[in-house]
């Protein structure tokens, strides 16, 4: 870019300015058709033109029903989102629990084959215990979701 | 009343259901919004596409992520509101030639303001053909009202680059009006 660029750039800059503050100014040859476009697009956007009386409020209570309306559809979607998470952390929990009362019914050989008894008490702990489990991560679970 | 929030902490708190705080972004940016509008569509259709750009805001807030700056992607709506508001214009006329519903000839004016409807149209076809960085900086001065050196800091260049960038939109505006007129 040279210097006599800048200055053509400079020149229709200021002429912007002056256009958009309601002052006049002389621009070179060069510069004279943009200058003709810049007050067309002024005149089109008219940036000073105040906003259509009561357009802001219409507009504005409008808003507020829609952002209203918008926030209380998206808490019955997080909800229904909450709920479709409970569910299935119920179902799971019950699958759980069935497979860990299984164990412990195979390990007091109420199903017919018993073990010995160190492997009976060790999978009688840890099926308690995954009961246990699934029934805290259950109940933290539900609880969050409400 | 001005929180003193940036836009990205206002939409933040907009998103989370605060209507205070979108109604706020809604005070920063309607006169802005509506200028945008008024410069790319016919007058008469301003409010209404002003209204479209605020409704389809207020369904996407949900979907504002705070990786860009909230006026990027409020431009971006006003975007996609005004491509839309086209769309469905076209379909509208049909196969007809489309004139943005501005015939002047049918309308009971004085020559003078004639003359200025039809200055109106072709700005705006002028301005819809533009790319985009040439659109976004006339609008950044016109519609928006930033200065040159505000321009030049929100986008990162010099202002010497940005007084060129200017220059260079404007061109194209002339050219543009110039092709259609010639064709």
């Amino acid at each position: 870019m040279n210097k006599v660029d800048n200055q053509y750039n400079d020149e229709l800059a200021e002429y912007t300015d002056r256009i958009l503050a309601g002052e006049d100014m002389t621009v070179s040859a060069e510069n004279r058709e943009l200058a003709q476009i810049v007050n067309q697009i002024r005149d089109t956007i008219r940036p000073d033109d105040a906003l259509p009386a009561n357009f802001r409020d219409h507009l504005r209570s409008r808003l507020v029903d829609e952002f209203n309306r918008s926030t209380r559809e998206q808490r019955i979607v997080q909800l229904q989102r909450q709920r479709t998470i409970r569910r299935v952390v119920q179902v799971a929990a019950v699958f759980v629990v069935a497979g860990a009362l299984a164990v412990l019914l195979d390990s007091s050989g109420l199903m017919g084959t018993a073990g010995d008894g160190d492997t009976d008490v060790t999978s009688l702990v840890i099926a308690l215990a995954v009961i246990a489990l699934a029934g805290v991560a259950f109940w933290l679970i539900s609880n969050r979701a409400n | 009343m001005s929180s003193g929030a940036s836009d990205e902490q206002l939409a933040m708190r907009a998103q989370k259901g605060m209507n205070e705080a979108f109604l706020e972004l809604y005070d920063r940016y309607l006169t802005k919004v509506y200028n945008r509008v008024k410069s790319r569509v016919p007058i008469g259709d301003a409010e209404d596409v002003t209204q479209d750009v605020f409704v389809n805001v207020v369904r996407s807030l949900k979907n504002f992520e705070q990786r860009s700056r909230f006026s990027t992607w409020l431009y971006t709506i006003v975007n996609r509101t005004i491509a839309d508001y086209y769309r469905k214009h076209y379909r509208r006329q049909d196969d007809q030639n489309v004139e943005l519903e501005m015939d002047t000839g049918k309308l009971d004016l004085p020559s003078y303001e004639h003359n200025l409807l039809e200055d109106n149209v072709v700005i705006h076809r002028a301005l819809n053909a533009l790319p985009e960085h040439y659109q976004e900086i006339i609008l950044m001065r016109f519609a928006d009202g930033l200065t040159f050196r505000e321009i030049a800091e929100s986008k990162g260049e010099s202002l010497e680059a940005t007084k060129s960038l200017y220059r260079r939109a404007i061109e194209a505006v002339r050219k543009q009006i110039g092709d259609e007129q010639s064709g």
